[in-house]
């Protein structure tokens, strides 16, 4: 044990070496499932825009913004069927009211009869104050009833209004859900068209390459005429611009939806952009 | 903090509000034709005009395939000032764009005003005036042609150019060096002899062309300068020399020697006229192309058996193998802009004009409906190849677009015509 301490020793140096080796041996095993070297998946250089994507794009963007506008009528059916109980409410505590108000008035007026009949002849018979006593109590009796009625009647009112405005609303969201798509396919089926028609125009020059860009804002009326298009984002090449913009009005007029909620939403302004991706040069 | 809060919210809503807008993409136009209307050019002198200037013009703009000619006859007007154009006219016949003009003639000589209209977008494009004296008026239909086409297709034109070749007579007994424009017309002699002219190449600055000839006996490689006609022996070695190449500056000339029947390329430098070897190989290496870049060659090898086009760096005499498609391919010519590999290729028993793109290595046969074709030539825009083909027993020119969608025939009056070389852009 001595020995080891000897300056002459080696054996200090030589365990020191052994802890170092083996911690860093240790940290190599902790480490090395995190050192594998992660081999990109191959990117290809030139995204092929795929025009299907594109249009699921929309398509999936209509339909979120379909489910948008149905949540939020949704909650406002929520609301506006909120409303109408809270009125029902109210016209039945006031229809309450006025039936409590009538039946005081009743009261009151049994009351002056009886004074009259009290001041008139104080003497008629026991008998005649008894019926009085008794058409009184009826007359309750059929107040009360009323009221009942009345009640009920509410009841069944407002229980039918509920149901009835689910069927609506359900209805309603069946409706808007049908619209929705039927409008997501109509636009869809009209950006092919337009698309097809504006390629079939489109002869771009010849020293163009198919990563070459032009976008173009068009404005159009109902009737699928080209008002303006406007090169809001050029390629470079003059002719390759030039030849968009005639592509664009050669094939005017568009074929545009006559929906005109769809017109407007999607085809009075659109934006088009043109890549020779088959060209050869 | 807030603030930031707030762009950033607006910046979504705005983001959201650029995501409703419908964007629909287009990615498959089509690289045809434009359909392009040149009402004839009114003539405001008396008697005949010399020239058709409009018609040369139309002649120019059909044959390069990018531009397809309404027929006059077609014409529903024939307007020849601005005021009297009526757009939708032009629209109802399909045309893209119309060119107008007119002649006037003065003591200074021919002025010419021409106007290119934009049928969809209804405005004029472009208006110009040239002048020039009655022998230009050729050059100036040219120089319109070229102007018009540089305007709408965003790439130079090449009427204006020249193409040298050489013509034969049946018998073989006389050979003749021909300079021509473009179109074939105006063909002149630049050279003539009983003994055989080969491999005519232009000097890059369109001034001077370097062909071989035998008359000497000997092979020898000869400058002649186009204006003078002033000729020179540049070069005649032991064995044989041929395939003169003048490199793009215009400093140096490839070759090849032929010693002992062993055929290597050689470089000579033009200034200090020294010659030096720059492939030694056992097997034929020929038919050298100077690259743009003024450092590299292209040449046809038989190094792997049958020939093939290989690139040879100048310097460091590095060789690489470009071609690798079929068992014969040879007599490369590279396009200006470094894109394209032009060649001859075999295909079954024929002989066809193929391009290769030197970036991805496609290759495309340009041509089908002509057989043995050969010494294919590019144009200095590289959009056509012109080359010599075999119809009916004999030699004459061809043309193809590099798309290989047009294809013309030059008019050749003379025998068998071979070796075609297209001239670079003059530069004025």
């Amino acid at each position: 044990m001595k020995q080891w301490f000897k300056p002459s020793s080696y054996s200090i140096p030589v365990m020191l070496a052994i802890l170092l080796h083996g911690g860093v041996a240790g940290l190599f095993l902790l480490q090395w499932p995190a050192a594998e070297r992660i081999i990109k998946p191959p990117v290809p250089k030139h995204i092929i825009a795929n025009v299907v994507a594109t249009e699921n794009r929309a398509v999936q963007q209509r339909q979120q913004q379909a489910q948008q506008q149905h949540a939020q009528q949704q909650k406002q059916q929520a609301a506006d069927a909120l409303k109408k109980k809270q009125a029902a409410e109210k016209a039945r505590k006031q229809r309450e009211a006025d039936a409590l108000a009538l039946k005081k008035k009743q009261q009151a007026e049994a009351q002056q009869k009886k004074q009259q009949a009290q001041q008139q002849a104080e003497a008629e018979a026991q008998a005649e104050a008894d019926a009085k006593a008794k058409a009184e109590a009826e007359e309750a009796a059929a107040a009360a009833e009323r009221e009942q009625q009345l009640r009920e009647e509410e009841q069944q009112l407002l229980e039918q209004l509920a149901t009835e405005q689910a069927a609506q609303e359900m209805q309603q969201q069946q409706e808007n859900e049908r619209r929705a798509k039927v409008e997501a396919e109509l636009e869809a089926d009209f950006v092919s068209q337009v698309r097809e028609k504006v390629e079939r125009s489109w002869l771009y020059p010849p020293a163009v390459k198919p990563d070459q860009q032009v976008t173009v804002r068009i404005n159009l009326v109902p009737t699928g005429e080209v008002i303006s298009v406007v090169v809001i984002k050029g390629s470079g090449n003059t002719a390759l611009d030039r030849s968009v913009e005639q592509a664009v009005l050669k094939a005017s007029p568009l074929p545009v939806p006559k929906d005109v909620r769809v017109f407007e939403r999607s085809f009075r302004t659109l934006t088009m952009v043109f890549r020779p991706e088959n060209a050869t040069w | 903090m807030v603030k930031q809060w707030i762009s950033i919210l607006m910046l979504l809503m705005m983001t959201g509000m650029a995501q409703a807008e419908l964007v629909i993409e287009v990615t498959q136009g089509k690289q045809s034709a434009i359909p392009i209307a040149v009402v004839p050019f009114e003539w405001q002198g008396e008697g005949q005009l010399p020239e058709d200037i409009s018609g040369i013009i139309a002649n120019d703009l059909g044959s390069s395939g990018y531009f397809k000619i309404l027929p006059v006859a077609n014409m529903i007007s024939q307007p020849t000032a601005l005021e009297a154009v009526t757009y939708s006219d032009w629209r109802n016949l399909r045309q893209d764009f119309v060119v107008i003009g007119r002649i006037s003639i003065d003591d200074s000589g021919y002025a010419m005003e021409f106007h290119v209209l934009d049928v969809h977008q209804k405005v004029e494009l472009l208006r110009h005036r040239v002048k020039g004296k009655a022998s230009q008026l050729r050059d100036i239909a040219h120089y319109i042609s070229d102007y018009v086409f540089e305007k709408l297709t965003g790439i130079p034109g090449v009427f204006s150019t020249r193409l040298i070749y050489v013509t034969t007579n049946r018998e073989r007994t006389r050979f003749n060096l021909n300079y021509a424009d473009a179109d074939g017309a105006r063909e002149q002699l630049v050279f003539t002899s009983k003994d055989p002219i080969i491999s005519p190449a232009w000097a890059p600055d369109g001034k001077k062309v370097a062909y071989v000839s035998f008359e000497s006996g000997r092979s020898a490689i000869y400058f002649q300068e186009l204006a003078t006609g002033k000729r020179e022996l540049v070069l005649q070695m032991e064995g044989s020399t041929s395939a003169p190449a003048f490199s793009p500056d215009g400093t140096r000339l490839a070759f090849v020697r032929s010693y002992l029947g062993n055929p290597d390329i050689y470089v000579m430098d033009l200034a200090s006229r020294k010659t030096e070897r720059l492939t030694n190989h056992y097997a034929i290496d020929t038919e050298p192309q100077w690259m743009m870049d003024n450092r590299h060659l292209v040449f046809t090898s038989s190094r792997a058996g049958g020939p093939q086009i290989y690139q040879l760096d100048v310097s460091s005499k590095a060789v690489k193998r470009i071609t690798y498609e079929g068992s014969y391919n040879a007599r490369a010519r590279v396009t200006d802009d470094g894109r394209k590999l032009i060649y001859v290729h075999r295909e079954g028993k024929n002989f066809h004009i193929a391009s290769q793109d030197l970036h991805s290595g496609q290759v495309h046969i340009l041509t089908t409906d002509t057989d043995l074709d050969e010494s294919p030539s590019v144009a200095p825009n590289g959009s056509m190849v012109i080359y010599a083909a075999s119809e009916a027993d004999r030699s004459i020119l061809a043309a193809v677009s590099v798309d290989g969608d047009v294809k013309f025939r030059l008019p050749s009056k003379y025998g068998d015509v071979r070796e075609p070389a297209w001239s670079p852009i003059f530069k004025n």
